[in-house]
């Protein structure tokens, strides 16, 4: 197996680490939400690599202090736990997108994506 | 430790996911322990649950050694993006490394059975198939039931008695007095007790530890996304 050549959950493990913070902080953009919710949202896509992946992740936005928890009753069942952004994580999230529109761009340029 | 939940497999995979966080701290592997419990929770709400869907909600929620590499994802640790050979991550890896691990601690005392432990104990550790923490377990306790063998069946052979008869005769009337027969060595009760509780314990552990992470290999093997 040659060394050289990377696999490909090898290089999605590497984009998600740029970028997979940021769309959960996106989808956070709106309103708060809990876990089970945000984890059917993003596991249509590649974004996200299985379901459990994200909980690690909240745990260090929490952190970061990029997203705040609180604890909502439930009609069916115990407590839940809630994730809303904060003020940081709002700015983070601008500072993103505002980076990732032209790199993006820029990206699909070199691998002869573009229109 | 996660708390009991309603289905033994739940409680299973959150065991398993405690335990992939092990090298986190305490708050933090509590903290994701129960963010997931509370999906699986959420996921299956409802008095009629099958199997089949606890199953596929675990499923989607993937491999707890993946969720502990994301959360140790966060820092930096040199050289962990080397690849792990794929050919490790067979399915008949786990049928190989762990029966030859723990059948080759019999005999150790002979050079056949030292090289196919280190052959078993070295492609446990290359394998992606388990954790640090499991290789650690398994490297300690697979060969513990044939090793306890090997220790036994050495103390037996050394252990050997030796009994000597001496007999005191009166010269004057030719009358063998106070014969005796005085036995050195051999084992004492307390030996044999400790002996044999211990290889009890030797092979208890040593064949948990074999089945379960047998268990989990073939698993893992079998999942199409297996952590890199």
């Amino acid at each position: 197996m040659s060394r050289m050549v990377p696999s490909e959950s090898h290089i999605l493990t590497n984009l998600r680490r740029g970028a997979l913070e940021y769309c959960v902080l996106a989808l956070l953009r709106n309103k708060e939400r809990y876990g089970l919710d945000l984890a059917r949202d993003l596991a249509d896509g590649a974004v996200l690599g299985s379901e459990g992946t994200l909980y690690p992740l909240l745990s260090r936005l929490r952190k970061g202090g990029l997203v705040a928890t609180s604890w909502r009753e439930s009609a069916s069942g115990p407590p839940r736990r809630y994730y809303s952004l904060t003020d940081d994580g709002r700015a983070a999230l601008e500072v993103f997108e505002d980076a990732w529109v032209p790199f993006r761009s820029a990206v699909d340029t070199a691998l002869g994506h573009d229109r | 430790m996660p708390k009991a939940t309603r289905f033994p497999q739940v409680d299973r995979y959150l065991h398993e996911l405690d335990d992939a966080l092990a090298g986190l701290p305490a708050g933090e592997r509590a903290e994701i322990v129960a963010a997931v419990h509370e999906h699986i929770e959420a996921a299956l709400t409802g008095d009629d649950v099958s199997a089949d869907e606890v199953e596929r909600v675990l499923r989607a929620l993937g491999d707890p050694l993946a969720i502990a590499a994301e959360a140790e994802g966060g820092r930096p640790t040199p050289g962990f993006d080397a690849p792990s050979p794929a050919i490790l991550r067979r399915g008949w890896v786990p049928a190989l490394v762990i029966p030859l691990a723990v059948v080759s601690g019999i005999g150790l005392v002979l050079v056949f059975p030292v090289l196919t432990l280190l052959i078993g104990l070295a492609l446990l550790w290359m394998s992606p198939l388990w954790s640090a923490a499991e290789k650690v377990v398994g490297t300690v306790l697979l060969p513990a039931p044939g090793l306890g063998i090997t220790v036994l069946g050495l103390m037996s052979f050394g252990a050997g008695e030796t009994c000597e008869q001496s007999a005191t005769t009166d010269l004057e009337t030719g009358v063998t007095v106070e014969s005796q027969a005085v036995c050195s060595g051999g084992q004492s009760a307390l030996e044999s007790i400790l002996g044999i509780g211990g290889l009890l314990l030797a092979v208890t552990s040593g064949l948990v530890t074999a089945v379960v992470l047998y268990r989990r290999g073939v698993r893992r093997a079998q999942a199409p996304a297996v952590i890199t």
